[in-house]
């Protein structure tokens, strides 16, 4: 297991390699660099600079070195936890990744949970009772759920909190606990305001889940084994649990680990929708704002969010499938 | 014991399948006996029917299939209880199968579940028939009697359970049965799955196993191990067993008397001995042409004329007539044979025999 | 498995077209038989009309605004008089304009006193049509005022007119980059799938990383990232090959490589390869058809989701921006929630979306039941 989980982290480092090599294109692409941009800001500010200036400021930032030397230098910044400062944003990068990550992080988890908490019992119910009143209830609910874009959900949802109580945003903690250090009350209330845009982040994912968890059972319930398990004369509820659900509770089966990409997208959107103080409207800001190198930093960190959430669902389903531990 | 009385009879059965294209008509009036402690083969080409036959007899058919017509009827003691008609998930059912009638599947690997181990797997059988009766009387006798179920009494449950589950699993051959139990299916190879699927078959002392096709999976020096180890268990155990293979080679070694199916039909029926010698139904003969032999002089082939018709689309009369060489026009193809016995213990369904015709 | 007495079937060489014929009678037989995927298509084939006559459908030009007509709601169309008389053609009534002397809310009455028939084929503002033929001629409209069905925007503009031009971006990129998708995973795919080894290792690995990858912040960053001089055409393109580089892409190639190595080792392939049938030849001839109702399958699939990143990116600004008329730059609009709530109709370029996803799916759906009878999702 341990070996497996090892190889697992291993295997994560050419993901993160090209992500990486990703955000830096991000970071790259815009024509002029760094020094340009500082060069704009503090002529926006009155003061000149002179063409030695801007030569040695080249230098400093390294911004004439080559694409790879650059690239090394930005990721050993990232290692060391040093993600720069923010042009746009006046502020450490690092700092706020460190407050808002969290936050995101913890959105994430909520709609991986909510995914699961959600879809594997009406999957199960779905294939069970196949054709029946429920099982068209939640195959048409699932289809609105697949076709309604997060941020629509969002809006509409946003619309209706701004018609009953007039706000315009939801926050992510109530105004007494701003501030203050994280406590077992802090964190009940912030779930307590998370649930639904959780819950809106992981719908499409949730639609989607349902829908594969209802398929497969429903090739599971045919498998030789079942059949075998029902020749043995077992009880048939027993048999359906100790069998075909158990099997479909393997995330391979369920395909969780395709859903984690699309909620850390959907959290972006929502949470920037909503006004949550996670990474993502922060992202947006510095994109408004043209600040790529800040922009960078955060599409890696998000991307990494993701790759790590792919990472846990993968070790879930080595605990839950010998086959996958054994290979 | 009664050998004279059938342990299993099945009569007119009928199993349609409704699938999206149609209905399937796999079983079309199908009726023969198993008496206790004999083989009874049944062959057939592929799609015939068989693995449906067997899977009726368990009464665990999928959810698509039905049983339309006619009765299965297994003898308990002086009771006759028609499997067709009892709930196929209900208690009455539940307690044949598994327990009375076992099954060996045709693909080992697909029949165990890759999530449980084998013991877990070979050992919920058990507990389920075994525990809490007292010993089966059957042979080989127990070990060690039953302990009480219930939660308390749990370890010496599981205990017992894995020492019974070892045994059986010692009893087909398993080199290191202890270790066996804790196995997953993936870490087994193809023979061992397949003994080990055997071990579940046998593992409540059934009075009747149905091996469907158990050695197609396998290759040429396993499948003979595991016909002798099958003929072997059947000797330990005197239990009848119903071999399902397309192989005719296969037949002549393991059956005591064989049913030839054709399409969701018996077309003979006979001792195995009879069968090889006086075929007389032109499908069984033109089955034995087909099959190369071993020894003598090479003779020339002869495969089956035609195709098989789609069961959905069932050619009228005789379901043979349109690849038979010997058929009769206006009667093969007008009305469909019944079974005409021709000798002791041999009957076939052909116009040919039948004294007189038929109008 | 080889089994002796199996007997297997004699194909005779008239029999292929017969079997190509019937699989498309098939499909198509299937098709017909899923009744959402029969009305998505139905569904789909309006809108679709609609963006390619925009010109000729939407009432207006999608630019020209009225100061007047700001945020004016949409016009109900009647039937009935106040007096109960019926009226052929239908009618509507002007709006009215006060405004609050408070907020300085404009709010709009409807003048009973005049009525304006609804005709078809009125004579409006000019266009070009596909910038080819000049016209002047709109399906419907009212003369001597302003009809809006859906309601005007922020400077008075035709809401189901800009709905209408929208849609020419909206559902174009979906197709497009569809197209993209189909090819280059052909190529890539077909690439992994026949010279497989290491080839296929690198390239499934990579399309393995791109899965891992949440697709929205790398569209946010790319679509940032273009120059800023470009015009809304360059725009649109270098959006779209965006939005299938990083999300259509690695799923075709994923899709096309693994029905290769399905069908390499089908029984008809080892046969026609027995045959001496050269690799091209056995691709065209065997694979191709093979695949290509599943690859249109996944493609249908993956259309909703190109639709989807188009109008994310452009509600929060950052994909095509406001020259450019799409729904999602529509929506943009209503990304205010005070707006939104004042003029909630703001919102109705969102129902097109929903509706235009939902039959994508369903289509999709119905393809994929009618490609292969045993998938189940
Ligand atoms: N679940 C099902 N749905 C529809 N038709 C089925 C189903 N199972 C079996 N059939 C049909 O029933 C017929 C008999 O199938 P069966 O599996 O019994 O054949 P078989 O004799 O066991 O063949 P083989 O030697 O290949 O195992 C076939 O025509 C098959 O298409
Ligand atoms: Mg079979």
């Amino acid at each position: 297991m341990l070996a497996y989980i090892l190889k697992r982290l291993f295997l994560i480092i050419p993901v993160l390699l090209v992500v990486s090599l990703l955000s830096f294109m991000i970071i790259q692409l815009p024509p002029g660099d760094f020094v340009d941009a500082y060069i704009r800001g503090e002529r926006g500010r009155g003061r000149t600079i002179s063409s030695e200036e801007e030569a040695s400021l080249r230098v400093r930032f390294g911004v004439n070195d080559p694409f790879l030397v650059q690239y090394g230098r930005w990721i050993a910044g990232i290692v060391r936890g040093d993600l720069g400062v923010s042009l746009a944003l006046k502020e450490s990068v690092s700092k706020i990744v460190a407050e808002r990550l969290p936050l995101s992080a913890l959105i994430s988890l909520l709609s991986f949970l909510l995914v699961n908490l959600i879809a594997i019992p009406i999957g199960m119910l779905s294939a069970t009772r196949q054709y029946s009143v429920a099982d068209y209830f939640f195959s048409i609910l699932g289809f609105l759920g697949m076709g309604v874009p997060q941020f629509i959900f969002a809006v509409v949802m946003l619309w209706g909190i701004y018609s009953f109580t007039g706000q315009a945003s939801v926050g992510a903690t109530s105004p007494e606990f701003v501030g203050q250090p994280m406590s077992m009350a802090k964190f009940l209330d912030l779930i307590s305001h998370l649930w639904l845009p959780a819950l809106i982040a992981a719908a499409t994912g949730t639609a989607g889940t349902i829908r594969i968890m209802r398929a497969n059972l429903l090739d599971e319930m045919e498998k030789p084994y079942v059949i075998v398990a029902r020749a043995k004369g077992l009880p048939r509820r027993k048999l359906l649990y100790k069998y075909p659900f158990r099997m479909a509770l393997n995330p391979f089966v369920v395909g969780l680990a395709g859903v984690f990409p699309g909620l850390v997208s959907g959290e972006l959107m929502v949470s920037i929708t909503l006004g949550i103080p996670t990474l993502a409207p922060v992202l947006l800001q510095a994109l408004e704002m043209q600040d790529v190198e800040t922009a960078g930093s955060l599409v890696f960190i998000i991307s990494t969010l993701s790759v790590v959430g792919i990472l846990v669902s993968d070790i879930l389903l080595a605990i839950v499938d010998p086959r996958i531990r054994y290979e | 014991m009664d050998t004279l009385a059938p342990l299993l009879q099945v009569q007119g059965l009928k199993v349609h399948f409704t699938s999206k294209e149609g209905t399937v008509k796999a079983i079309d009036g199908l009726s023969f006996e198993v008496y206790p402690e004999e083989v009874l083969g049944i062959v057939g080409e592929s799609g015939c029917g068989k693995s449906v036959t067997a899977l009726s007899i368990l009464n665990v058919l999928s959810r698509n299939a039905r049983i339309v017509d006619g009765t299965i009827l297994f003898r308990r003691g002086a009771e006759m209880i028609d499997i067709a008609r009892l709930d196929p998930d209900g208690e009455a059912m539940r307690a044949i199968q598994g327990k009375e009638i076992a099954m060996i599947f045709q693909e080992p690997m697909t029949a165990f579940s890759p999530l449980h181990t084998i013991g877990d797997q070979i050992g919920e059988m058990i507990e389920l028939h075994l525990l809490g009766t007292p010993s089966a009387g059957g042979t080989p006798p127990r070990a060690a009697p039953p302990p009480k179920p219930g939660l308390l009494n749990r370890p010496a449950v599981r205990r017992w359970v894995d020492d019974q589950t070892s045994a059986i699993l010692g009893k087909v051959g398993m080199p290191n049965p202890k270790e066996i139990l804790h196995a997953y299916p993936h870490n087994l190879s193809g023979g061992m799955r397949q003994r080990a699927m055997i071990a579940m078959g046998l593992s409540c002392n059934p009075r009747i196993l149905i091996a469907d096709e158990p050695t197609t999976a396998l290759d040429v020096t396993l499948q003979a191990q595991v016909l002798r180890l099958m003929k072997q268990m059947q000797a330990d155990y005197h239990m009848a067993i119903i071999f399902i293979t397309h192989d005719l080679g296969v037949i002549a070694e393991m059956a005591d008397r064989v049913v030839v199916m054709y399409l969701g039909r018996v077309a003979e029926t006979a001792a195995v001995d009879d069968l090889f010698h006086q075929p007389r139904h032109p499908y069984t003969q033109a089955l034995i042409r087909s099959v190369p032999k071993t020894s003598g002089p090479l003779e020339k082939l002869i495969p089956i004329e035609g195709t098989v018709p789609s069961p959905m689309d069932m050619p009228p009369g005789c379901k043979f007539h349109t690849r038979c060489p010997q058929a009769i026009p206006g009667r093969c193809d007008v009305r469909e044979p019944e079974l005409i016995p021709v000798a002791a213990g041999h009957a076939v369904a052909c116009w040919l025999y039948a004294d007189g015709g038929a109008a | 498995m080889f089994k002796r007495m199996r007997l297997r079937e004699t194909t005779r060489p008239d029999n292929e077209k017969f079997f190509v014929a019937s699989q498309w009678q098939l499909f198509r037989w299937k098709f017909l038989k899923h009744r959402l995927a029969v009305l998505s298509v139905v569904v789909l084939a309006l809108v679709y009309l609609g963006a390619l006559f925009a010109e000729f459908i939407a009432p207006y030009d999608p630019y020209a605004f009225q100061p007047t007509l700001v945020y004016a709601p949409p016009q109900a169309v009647y039937l009935f008089d106040e007096q109960g008389q019926f009226h052929w053609p239908p009618f509507i009534y002007p709006l009215k304009k006060t405004v609050d002397p408070v907020t300085y809310r404009p709010e709009y009455t409807e003048d009973r006193s005049r009525q304006l028939p609804l005709e078809l084929f009125v004579q409006g503002d000019p266009y070009k049509f596909w910038g080819l033929w000049e016209g002047d001629r709109h399906l419907f409209g009212v003369r001597g005022g302003v009809y809006s069905p859906l309601g005007k925007d922020s400077l008075g503009r035709d809401l189901f007119t800009r709905i209408v031009y929208g849609s020419r971006i909206s559902l174009s990129i979906g197709l497009i980059g569809v197209l993209i998708g189909f090819f280059s995973g052909l190529l890539i795919g077909g690439l992994a799938g026949l010279l497989g080894g290491v080839v296929d290792i690198v390239i499934m690995r990579i399309t393995e990383i791109f899965n891992a990858v949440p697709t929205l912040p790398l569209w946010m960053a790319l679509s940032v990232a273009l120059p800023q001089n470009w015009t809304v055409e360059e725009n649109y393109l270098a959006i779209t090959i965006i939005l299938a580089l990083f999300g259509v892409v690695s799923g075709a190639s994923r899709t096309v490589r693994g029905k290769f190595f399905a069908l390499k080792e089908e029984d008809f392939v080892v046969a026609a390869r027995l045959d001496g049938a050269g690799n091209v030849r056995l691709i065209m001839k065997y694979l191709f058809p093979n695949f290509l109702s599943h690859q249109i399958a996944d493609l249908t699939m993956s259309i909703p989701g190109m639709i989807l990143g188009e109008t994310s990116l452009s509600f929060l600004g950052l994909g095509l921006q406001a020259p450019a008329i799409s729904w999602g730059v529509l929506l943009q609009e209503g990304r205010s929630v005070k707006t939104l709530a004042e003029n909630p109709w703001l919102f109705i370029p969102a129902v097109f979306v929903v509706v235009t996803i939902i039959a994508f799916n369903f289509v999709g759906d119905g393809v994929r039941d009618a490609a292969d009878p045993y998938a189940r999702i």
